[in-house]
């Protein structure tokens, strides 16, 4: 991590650069779903919108903890912490997967989880 | 005190405590924020009827995206200029900060407050119209407005559950009686229990007037009566079912089990052995009905002479299905939640509701289920036969926009063309065909009903500015259409609270918990703003690491909502 003045300096600028990158891809995300010209997949939401939204998302929300979080030079502590974190918080999203062995509602639909 | 390691690292971890226990604060955040997610994606997908897709006005969402941007940005500069020793620019940077937060909860609060005053009423045939409750009426003994929404009932009867009836239902039922005669419809008969000897008793005779008091009074005894005797009857018949047990399984030990030889070998889980055991338990009671109460009435009917009596639609909702009871003004019924039931004539008392949506996807999602027509279920909707000028102008909002989805859906095919097997290759989306927005209501009204191309619409509607929360009444007066709908005809009715369904509950959940950390949030940094200028001038090191600390979880809270925006307001 920066600590000597120049290297906070040099820091300040590519915070700046950062914002700048977050501002535009939020624009871009809102263009992606609003604007027919950029709307992939079918016309409306589908899944192609979900895929790209959530992308740019993720791309956005990496930048601010590589770079505000400052996670691009840190101790190994914390990726062990925040990494075990991050992989219980997709752990915990992934779950619904599970509601794909319910053989009633999914009865046929997924043949190889319904006929269990 | 000395605290230890808050600036300087310590050797095994290589860091200051303070940021290892943010990190693993930020790491707990993490998976309650990803359970919420998780959730959402549990009732998205299971979800028993239209999701409300791209629902939020997103202006809102946009802007607060980029003050949150903005703030991570600028605190992420008063961090910086304090470890370059500007108190200065630390100061204008961090207020800065703090003004975006509130920033962010005005507008949080100015979405929430629209969400709040804006109602949908369901038919019983799943359509729906979202709008503003008309009347405000004026506020009852208790402070509260209707806002056009009472039940208004003449009641000839009311029926108490004795298990269950809730006394300031009754209180309030009993003060809008006033001086009305209450008298009791049938008589209540109670057994009274003394050691072996039972002995009837008519506590309620059928033609007796009593005062509120009295009956007050006596709906206490009866409760009482009626549950020490469901308390007596089951201790009867656990009794004999236990005999009934002790029986069977005497029978089948002994050498020859008679009537129950079919059952040696059998369990008691088996069906043929609880069968035999049912049947002789019935057979015991009978045997020994003297022990039994039999009259365990669970209800006190009592006669009104009609009195017109208004209450909050949140007790309870008008029967339904009863042929008799499906057109207002006729004989019908008010079933309380506590399972009291109003029986009279309904007044009136439909909701008033200036329309400013009519969606028919619920409906046409239910007439697909059952393999019906989906254009003629939609025509037997209540919504476009109600009569009077707001249901003119519904029938000719719905006429114009189904000129206006054939226009849509011919435009989608010839722009984006068709597959090998004719099918076209984009079609429009349920909401556009089933769907008539606020904003294509002010466009069709400034079209005068004429659609003549299917971006007369677009070229028409509201800008974003005047639709920034949602349907603008203020600035589109006589758009929308002013209707009452009959309260047989409404299967549900609510704002957009989180009781309206799962994704508004989901919603305010999580939105509302990342307000609270925003708050939380601005709350830290205002302290460091506030009351940091002596640590600043004493240790300046352990100020630039707190305020790191703090800077962390201010961009976490930007983070979430990161995902927030797209999830909720785009998708």
């Amino acid at each position: 991590m920066a600590n000597s003045p120049e290297e906070i300096k040099k820091a300040v600028k590519l915070y700046t650069y950062i914002g700048a990158l977050l501002f535009v891809f939020t624009v871009i995300t809102y263009l992606v779903a609003t604007q027919p010209i950029l709307d992939f997949g079918g016309h409306g939401f589908d899944y192609v919108d979900a895929i790209i939204g959530i992308a740019i998302a993720a791309f956005k929300a990496s930048l601010v903890a590589l770079i505000f979080m400052h996670l691009n030079h840190e101790k190994k502590s914390i990726y062990w912490i925040f990494l075990g974190a991050l992989f219980f918080g997709v752990v915990l999203i992934l779950l619904f997967a599970f509601a794909f062995l319910d053989p009633i509602t999914f009865e046929g639909m997924m043949p190889e989880f319904g006929k269990g | 005190m000395e605290i230890p390691y808050i600036v300087n690292p310590r050797k095994d971890t290589g860091l200051n405590n303070s940021k290892i226990a943010i990190w693993l604060f930020l790491a707990s955040e993490v998976m309650l924020f990803g359970g919420l997610f998780s959730s959402y994606i549990f009732l998205r997908i299971f979800a028993d009827y239209p999701w409300p897709e791209r629902a939020l006005p997103v202006l809102p969402g946009l802007v607060n995206t980029f003050i949150l941007i903005a703030s991570s940005v600028t605190v992420v500069f008063a961090w910086a200029a304090l470890k370059l020793g500007n108190w200065k620019k630390f100061v204008g940077y961090m207020s800065f900060t703090i003004v975006c937060a509130g920033v962010f909860m005005v507008f949080k609060g100015i979405e929430y407050y629209h969400k709040f005053h804006h109602h949908a009423v369901q038919t019983t045939e799943f359509t729906t119209v979202e709008g503003h409750l008309h009347k405000e009426s004026a506020p009852d003994e208790h402070g509260h407005t209707h806002g056009g929404n009472l039940f208004v009932l003449q009641t000839n009867e009311i029926k108490f559950a004795l298990a269950s009836y809730y006394m300031p239902y009754l209180d309030e039922i009993l003060k809008r009686n006033g001086d009305h005669e209450i008298k009791f419809k049938d008589n209540y008969i109670v057994t009274r229990v003394n050691g072996d000897k039972y002995q009837e008793e008519i506590i309620a005779k059928a033609g007796d007037v009593v005062t509120p008091e009295q009956l007050k009074v006596v709906l206490a005894e009866a409760k009482e009566y009626y549950i020490s005797a469901r308390t007596h009857n089951q201790k009867v018949r656990t009794e004999a079912l236990r005999l009934a047990w002790t029986k069977i399984r005497t029978a089948i030990k002994s050498k020859d089990a008679g009537d129950y030889n079919e059952l040696v070998g059998l369990n008691q889980y088996d069906d043929a052995m609880k069968v035999a055991v049912a049947k002789l338990h019935t057979k015991l009671i009978k045997e020994n009905a003297t022990g039994i109460l039999l009259n365990d009435a669970d209800s006190l009917v009592v006669a009104l002479d009609g009195t017109t009596i208004k209450l909050d639609p949140e007790w309870g909702r008008f029967g339904q299905g009863d042929p008799k009871n499906t057109k207002e003004g006729t004989k019908t019924s008010l079933k309380l939640k506590d399972s009291t039931v109003l029986s009279g004539v309904a007044g009136d008392s439909g909701i008033e509701i200036d329309v400013d949506a009519i969606d028919f996807r619920h409906l046409v999602m239910k007439a697909e289920e059952r393999d019906l027509d989906v254009d003629v279920e939609i025509e037997k909707s209540p919504i476009l036969h109600i009569k009077g000028e707001g249901g003119d102008k519904i029938r000719k909002l719905w006429a114009t926009h189904k000129v206006w989805r054939d226009l849509f859906t011919a435009h989608l095919t010839e722009k984006y063309g068709e597959d090998e097997e004719g099918q076209p290759n984009r079609v429009p989306t349920e909401v556009d065909l089933y769907r008539v927005t606020w904003k294509q209501m002010v466009a069709y009204e400034r079209l005068d009903y004429k659609v003549e191309s299917w971006d007369d619409v677009e070229n028409n509607a509201p800008t974003l500015i005047e639709g920034f929360s949602g349907a603008n009444h203020k600035a589109f007066p006589g758009v929308f259409p002013n209707v009452i709908i009959p309260r047989e005809q409404i299967r549900f009715e609510s704002a957009f609270s989180p009781k309206m369904n799962n994704y508004y509950a989901i919603y305010f959940t999580i939105t509302g918990l990342h307000g609270l950390h925003v708050i939380g949030g601005a709350l830290v940094l205002g302290y460091y703003l506030f009351f940091g200028y002596g640590m600043f001038k004493s240790n300046p090191e352990w100020l630039a690491n707190r305020v790191e600390v703090g800077g962390l979880f201010w961009h976490f809270v930007d983070l979430v909502w990161i995902f927030v925006f797209p999830i909720f307001y785009l998708m």
